[in-house]
């Protein structure tokens, strides 16, 4: 199972200079944003018994399909409360929280938690793909990173399970620390440059416009993000998200 | 099955030998992954001051401040043994993130280099006289200076081209020296009676001081 996977990256990446698709799959749908946490979720299902790794694989589907149907809401509940400056800074933090803590829980905590993880981590991963999906509904986009991820989860999973030991659950935990800490160094970073001119000295002595909700770029309509040219979603919603930094150039 | 402080000393002894050797195997592993990863790892490398995952990854390795204390924490940990194999490297990084949230946002954190210097001191003494506190005391320690290593790596992330790549190459390279650290804490454990496992912390301790002293200056 691992060696069909990794044969057919490999038969990717040589057709890559050919195709718009496999440039876009290395880059996009094999992001570290989407397969690290993925992994996480593999190995905390390895840990735990075969009843609780089926209730997880379910509700990850489940995820994926509530992630799709809510999309809209999802995205923009995500963008007024985080004010994300990039595509999957919104989602992979989230991903990454979601894989990390099962990891460090205690048995008979990660067997209650990791389904609820698993939920959480389709949703993300069915948002990032959506997101990132330049097509605009080719099957092939949407279901190649799905696929990715399904053989990735069953395949760590798989394999942990074949060779558990000790001090594989300690490595899970040594991975699960790991997680959590990029997760939160992600999402810090995004929260960051949203706080870090509100807490410097320049932005607390500029006096705030009275009465203004948003600042003066977003009440006057012309609010772009600065760094991916983006518009914000309560303006693109309905419509397919404009592509980001993220995008493979067009041939 | 994760209750290791329960068992007997010598069941946990050979346990964190386990640990250790295979801590070895998967940070040797890990970094060929890196090395020959897809190219998708690399895909928001940047040039300039700060890129993306290589960037990130290369900063612990570069900086010998960073690589001694991180290496030191996994030497220590294995000369422990016991639970603190792996609770030592899970708080570390755990903490290491609020340091690095404080760096991030520019609050103000005085003291950073000279915890910095006297985190490599510390740590290189405790290898030295093989000093084995209570755990919670030892958690404490390792707190304390993941918070100043965070503050100082955090200040640096949110300028980097790629916080997300740049994230995940610094966590794992820090890992991966934890789990380096533990491999060769391990090995060395029982040769000549841990001796030679004391003396690469005296290395340590004299990098330690030839840290603090400029760092004090400069204070």
């Amino acid at each position: 199972m691992a060696a069909f996977g990794l044969l057919l990256i490999v038969l990717i990446s040589l057709t890559r200079q050919q195709s718009f698709f496999g440039q876009w799959f290395l880059s996009q749908g094999l992001a570290l944003e989407l397969i690290l946490p993925i992994v996480g979720l593999g190995f905390a299902s390895g840990l735990v018994s075969l009843r609780i790794f089926v209730t997880a694989l379910v509700l990850l589907i489940l995820g994926i399909l509530c992630g799709f149907a809510a999309y809209d809401r999802v995205v923009l509940l995500l963008y007024v409360v985080w004010n994300a400056p990039s595509d999957l800074s919104v989602t992979g933090p989230i991903s990454y929280l979601a894989a990390g803590l099962p990891l460090l829980c205690r048995e008979r905590l990660r067997a209650w938690l990791l389904p609820a993880a698993a939920f959480v981590g389709g949703t993300m991963l069915a948002i990032a793909i959506f997101w990132n999906d330049p097509s605009e509904g080719d099957p092939l986009f949407t279901w190649s990173p799905l696929v990715a991820a399904f053989w990735t989860i069953i395949a760590v999973s798989l394999t942990v399970r074949a060779f558990r030991h000790d001090w594989l659950v300690i490595f899970g935990r040594i991975l699960g620390s790991w997680t959590v800490a990029i997760g939160v160094l992600y999402g810090g970073a995004s929260i960051a440059l949203v706080l870090r001119p509100i807490l410097s000295s320049s932005a607390v002595s500029q006096e705030p416009v009275r009465g203004a909700k948003f600042s003066s770029s977003v009440e006057s309509g012309n609010m772009v993000d600065g760094k991916t040219g983006r518009n914000p979603p309560w303006r693109t919603l309905g419509r397919r998200p404009t592509p980001g930094k993220f995008d493979v150039p067009q041939p | 099955m994760l209750d290791i402080s329960m068992s007997s000393e010598d069941a946990a002894s050979r346990r964190g030998q386990t640990v250790g050797r295979c801590c070895l195997k998967l940070s040797a592993l890990a970094a060929l992954a890196i090395l020959l990863g897809p190219e998708g790892a690399y895909a928001h490398i940047i040039q300039g001051t700060q890129g993306g995952f290589g960037s990130g990854f290369a900063h612990p390795l570069t900086g010998a401040d960073h690589f001694l204390a991180m290496f030191a924490v996994g030497l220590w940990s294995a000369q422990m043994g016991g639970r603190l194999v792996w609770s030592l490297p899970v708080t570390f990084p755990m903490i290491m993130v609020i340091g690095g949230f404080l760096g991030m946002t520019g609050l103000p954190l005085p003291g950073v280099e000279i915890g910095i210097a006297l985190s490599i001191l510390a740590l290189g003494g405790a290898i030295v006289f093989a000093w084995r506190p209570a755990e919670w005391m030892a958690l404490i320690l390792i707190a304390y200076f993941g918070l100043c290593h965070g503050y100082a790596h955090g200040a640096e992330l949110p300028l980097a081209t790629d916080p997300a790549d740049y994230a995940t190459g610094f966590v794992l390279a820090t890992g991966m020296i934890h789990l380096f650290g533990i491999g060769v804490g391990t090995a060395l454990g029982k040769p000549m009676q841990g001796r030679l496992s004391r003396a690469l912390g005296a290395v340590i301790a004299s990098g330690g001081i030839y840290f603090l002293v400029p760092a004090l200056f400069a204070a």
